[in-house]
């Protein structure tokens, strides 16, 4: 069943980078595909920052980060209207703790206003505490066009949006090889990309057998149904966007310049009814030496405070643990820029890996290597982007896009459509379900699934039915990436047994094939009876 | 007084002013609602988020319900369907699948005359009768849409919520096979759902200790309880039912201190606490195990009262309430384990009884309170019935918990001389009965020499224990063609304890047919061991 199966262009990764660029290149006519070896978007790093758009001040001038950070911040608001989703220009904080961190702020301020980043001023310590009583320092550095937002939100929600506009995603599908052929396409240099599916069919049998089976359960798109089967793909161009592993893809093509060293960062996330506490993104004055910017506080637009990231080089990419002695660290760097937040309000704890191109003995930041593969032309090259990457995914896409289209005439799409439409707010949601449900006398929109974050049956049903749509494989953590439902204070005690029964009810899911956070996991062992 | 558009608009659509509002279905909400009933208040109103009533009680299809309360050994549906019959008698108004969004403070007077419509209200002599409170707003989002209420008063019977593990900062990963106890508990006893098959229980409260021996009896391992201080958390009779009986081990002075596992969890690793509570680190071992179930502690959750800005007790969490059960905002009211956790659903009754006459007291004397906000944790403290506070450390030799109530007497029994036992009669002691002739230890018994018990019954069951331990069998059967796939079942009576994996076997090839009601025969004479299976919920 190797069906092959030929695009103009195959992304690699489905992160927030590989679905801008999905979506941006949709706006042209090419085949634009997008491989990604987890079963749904925003599994990676992705799903695992701060959610905060960064305004381009910490990093050095002329930089493609420095750039592509402050075009990034300035078209968010944009962004975040045409994807529909939560993001708040709140501004943010960088604190000097003592005097002697006070030069470093006018540095920050200097390098920003080098960048172009606006908004940017000295505040005194009065003015500190006029902007948020329960912060302390001796001088901060306001930034006025930081802003927060839900990265799972952005990065689902560009997938969604390149998905309408015509791009293809192969969800579990992770690359084992590349083969480059000269002779594939006349004239230009050709591309097959192996894949190896981590659920293997047997799994895929269950999920077409078992959850799809009865008449009245919505089947999946015939494309996707299709490509399901297929485990290689051809394309002219292949653009690396794989994150953590992007050295190991360009290793596939011969490419040996890039070597990733992941550096975990790991959060602690806080009670929502601490929100009242923050209102914005506070920041000590980064260590120039730690390759992050230092243990922060951030006020989601969720309303929960985050604290963190640390700072660790790692030697597995995938290692997202929490370890007791970062866990104890960041409560208590936390508790020094906010002090009194307590160990009963931390609901969460979860990890990131930066994709770094620094290693450990350099410390510090590289730039973004965003470029066309002068060994293997047609391969287009992202690596070393960590933060302020998912800041900038959209110009990077703009980018890649300009690589592309400087190599060959393409005519633009003139059916693309920026704006998303699948799960775009509650109002939208509620009009759906009113048209889903409209023989019935129920109102799914305000039948509540998950009491701490309120989040309704109709939500879920659309969140799975979404994760269809794109071609990805429904978990309980992609209906909880969707919805928030499960990433409140109970953490999913409650709302996990409600949503188990509703895909069964609903959509047919057995909860024997419902999986957790990956294909290789299950929810339960078997039936009691 | 004035009242702004929308007030006014809510009482244009002839909206009944309610006079309480209960949230909560459970045990403490239809106590109270049946209580105030009692005392003559008309308009109640029950308002609960899940299907049915009956709050956390459906799940807990184990026995120990109702021996306080009502003297008779009860589950938790029966428990739950005692007081929804009651409340269908007496005719109390409820909501299912219905959940409150927020609880508003208006500032309509609750002795305010309803046909008063001029403009200028503002100007009445409001002094003339000063016992007044304000009416509440309450909204309440369902299937049905959303619907506002006015109220004169509020109870939050909205119980507890368990903590989970963010709290704990237990480091490690974060795979699949991590449930709480309750959410486990809802899975295998009324979703007919295995969560796991290799158990390792953090955390030795009740619902802990309960779910140990539901899932030893459904054929997983529990590996071990981990528990950190240097006595279990729930009551010494769970700890003999549901950890001794079976063998398994109960490890004090522990916690787990690392999460393997990336897709399913793999393992938990294990450390003994120093006295001052830091980690021996030379103590740590691995425990392999697929699922991890944590019963670390219930929280009340009051999250409705917080809209309408009730205070907490910083360092518990509890709402603060003054002895009468009222919270920091006149006339909304908690009881149960929204108020504190309970140890016994009996006291969770007789408290919710109690507020039902506060309440009603309320309302009569026109919502008028003096509330004096100083005492507020020290009435909270004193009221408290804690069943767990006097436990034993360790048993001495030749003593036993008697599991015949909540009191869990420790009950020493000194035999005569004569008698001592030899090994060869402790048939099978990974059970730990002993085999006597019957006639042998009657024949002794009155030379026993007994201490501890509180009541007579305890020497009665010391004997008992002695000769033939008997337990009552909780479980489940499955059902054909109903709602539901399992209905819960009990035995009338105990069994012989060293026959209950084999009585297990029978339940789970047993198959009902619906419908089912409560206290339904499922298999008369059960075994022949003289009593019967019965259904203990209904299943239409």
């Amino acid at each position: 069943m190797n069906e092959q199966r030929n695009f103009d262009v195959v992304i690699i990764g489905a992160g927030a980078v590989g679905n801008a660029i999905a979506r941006t290149l949709s706006g042209y006519k090419l085949s634009v595909a997008v491989v990604e070896k987890e079963p749904d978007t925003a599994f990676g790093i992705s799903g695992r920052n701060s959610g905060v758009a960064h305004a381009g001040f910490n990093n050095k001038p002329g930089s493609f980060m420095a750039k592509l950070c402050v075009q990034g911040n300035e078209q968010f608001g944009k962004a975040a209207e045409e994807l529909g989703i939560p993001f708040k220009r709140t501004g943010k904080l960088v604190i000097a703790l003592s005097e002697e961190d006070v030069p470093e702020l006018y540095e920050l301020k200097a390098q920003g206003e080098a960048n172009g980043t606006l908004e940017l001023r000295l505040v005194d310590s009065q003015e500190i505490k006029n902007i948020n009583p329960h912060i302390n320092g001796v001088m901060g550095l306001w930034s006025g066009m930081t802003g927060v937002f839900d990265p799972f939100a952005f990065t689902i929600a560009m997938a969604e949006n390149a998905k309408a506009n015509g791009a293809v995603y192969f969800f579990d599908h992770q690359v084992t090889g590349i083969i480059s052929e000269s002779n594939l396409s006349p004239g230009d240099h050709g591309f097959r990309i192996q894949t190896s599916r981590n659920s293997g069919m047997p799994d895929s049998k269950n999920f077409e057998s078992n959850d799809f089976q009865s008449n009245d359960v919505k089947t999946l798109p015939d494309d996707v149904k299709t490509l399901r089967t297929s485990n290689e793909l051809a394309a002219r161009w292949v653009i690396n966007s794989g994150g953590l592993h992007s050295d190991e893809i360009c290793r596939m093509v011969g490419i040996k310049d890039y070597v990733i060293h992941p550096c975990r960062g790991e959060y602690h996330i806080l009670d929502q009814k601490l929100s009242a506490f923050l209102g914005l993104p506070v920041y000590p004055v980064p260590n120039k030496n730690s390759g992050g910017l230092g243990v922060h506080l951030t006020s989601a637009p969720s309303g929960n405070i985050i604290i963190g990231p640390s700072s660790e080089y790692i030697a597995d990419k995938e290692d997202y643990r929490d370890t007791k002695q970062v866990m104890d660290q960041l409560f208590a760097e936390g508790s020094e820029l906010l002090p009194g937040i307590a160990s009963s309000h931390i609901i969460k704890s979860f990890a990131g890996v930066r994709p770094k191109l620094t290693a450990p003995n350099q410390g510090g930041f590289a730039d973004f290597v965003i470029e066309e593969s002068t060994k293997v032309p047609g391969f287009i090259i992202l690596t070393g982007i960590e933060s302020p990457g998912i800041t900038s995914a959209i110009p990077i896409s703009e980018m890649v896009a300009g690589i592309l289209l400087a190599r060959e005439h393409v005519d633009k799409n003139e059916d693309f459509k920026p704006i998303r439409h699948e799960g775009r707010s509650l109002s939208t949601q509620e009009d759906d379900a009113r048209s889903n449900t409209a023989q019935s006398t129920t109102n799914a929109a305000e039948n509540i699934i998950c009491r701490c974050e309120r989040i309704s049956e109709a939500e879920v049903i659309s969140a799975y039915d979404r994760i269809l749509a794109i071609g990805a494989i429904p978990t309980m953590k992609g209906i909880k990436n969707r919805t928030r439902a499960g990433m409140g204070r109970c953490q999913g005690g409650f709302c996990a047994i409600k949503i188990a029964a509703l895909l069964q009810e609903k959509r047919g899911v057995d909860p024997l094939h419902l999986h957790f956070n990956s294909l290789k996991d299950s929810m339960f062992v078997g039936r009691t009876r | 007084m004035s009242l702004n558009k929308t007030e006014k608009a809510l009482r244009n659509e002839e909206m009944t002013i309610k006079d309480v509002i209960i949230i909560g279905g459970g045990p403490a909400g239809m106590a109270a609602a049946i209580s105030l009933k009692n005392q003559g208040i008309s308009e109640v109103l029950i308002i609960e988020r899940e299907a049915v009533l009956g709050g956390i009680l459906p799940q807990c299809i184990h026995d120990g319900f109702g021996l306080i309360r009502f003297g008779k050994n009860m589950t938790g549906p029966e428990y739950a369907d005692i007081y929804e019959r009651r409340l269908l008698e007496k005719g109390i108004s409820y909501l299912v699948g219905a959940a409150v969004t927020s609880i508003k403070q208006t500032d309509i007077e609750t002795n305010a005359d309803d046909d008063s419509n001029s403009d200028d209200d503002s100007n009445s002599d409001a002094e003339e009768d000063s016992r007044s409170g304000f009416l509440k707003q309450v909204t309440v989002s369902s299937a049905q849409g959303t619907a506002h209420y006015l109220t004169k008063a509020v109870i939050l019977a909205t119980g507890c919520r368990e903590r989970a593990r963010g709290a704990l900062r237990i480091p490690g990963t974060r795979p699949a096979g991590i449930y709480t106890a309750g959410t486990a508990q809802n899975f295998i006893n009324l979703r007919n759902l295995m969560p796991g098959k290799r158990i390792v229980i953090l955390g030795s409260g009740d619902i802990g200790l309960i779910m140990a021996r539901r899932l030893t009896l459904e054929g997983a391992e529990v590996v071990a309880v981990i528990e950190k201080e240097k006595a279990a958390g729930g009551l010494p009779r769970n700890v003999k039912q549901c950890l001794t009986d079976f063998n398994i081990p109960l490890i004090l002075g522990a916690t787990i201190t690392d999460i393997k596992g990336v897709n399913r969890i793999s393992a938990v690793s294990v450390c003994n606490l120093l006295e001052d509570g830091r980690i021996n680190e030379e103590s740590f071992r691995d425990y392999s195990c697929d699922t991890l179930i944590l019963s670390v502690g219930l929280i009340p959750e009051v999250e409705t009262g917080l809209t309408a800005g009730i205070a907490l007790d910083e360092k518990t969490a509890e709402p603060l309430a003054d002895q009468e059960g009222q919270t920091t905002v006149d006339g909304i009211f908690v009881c149960g384990n929204a108020r504190y956790v309970h140890d016994l659903v009996d006291d969770v009754s007789t408290e919710a009884e109690s507020l039902g006459v506060t309440v009603a007291n309320y309302i009569k004397s026109g919502c008028f309170t003096l509330q004096d906000s100083s005492d507020y944790k020290e009435n909270f403290k004193t009221l408290k019935v804690q069943r767990t506070a006097n436990r034993p450390k360790s048993l001495e030799p030749n003593t036993m918990i008697c599991l015949l109530c909540p009191n869990s007497c420790a009950i020493s029994y000194v035999f005569p001389k004569t008698l001592e036992f030899e090994e060869s009669k402790r048939e099978d002691t990974k059970r730990g009965a002993i085999k006597f002739e019957e006639s042998e230890l009657i024949e002794t018994m009155d030379n026993f020499e007994i201490t501890g018990a509180m009541c007579g019954k305890g020497e009665e069951y010391v004997r008992r224990e002695l000769i033939s331990p008997m337990r009552i069998l909780t479980s489940s059967v499955r059902v054909l063609g109903g709602g539901k796939e399992i209905v819960s079942v009990r035995t009338t009576s105990g069994i012989p304890k060293g026959q209950i994996f084999e009585a297990m076997e029978k339940v789970k090839a047993l198959k009902v047919v619906a419908p089912v009601e409560i206290g339904q025969i499922v298999e008369k004479d059960f075994m022949t061991f003289g009593v019967d299976l019965i259904a203990t919920s209904k299943v239409l």
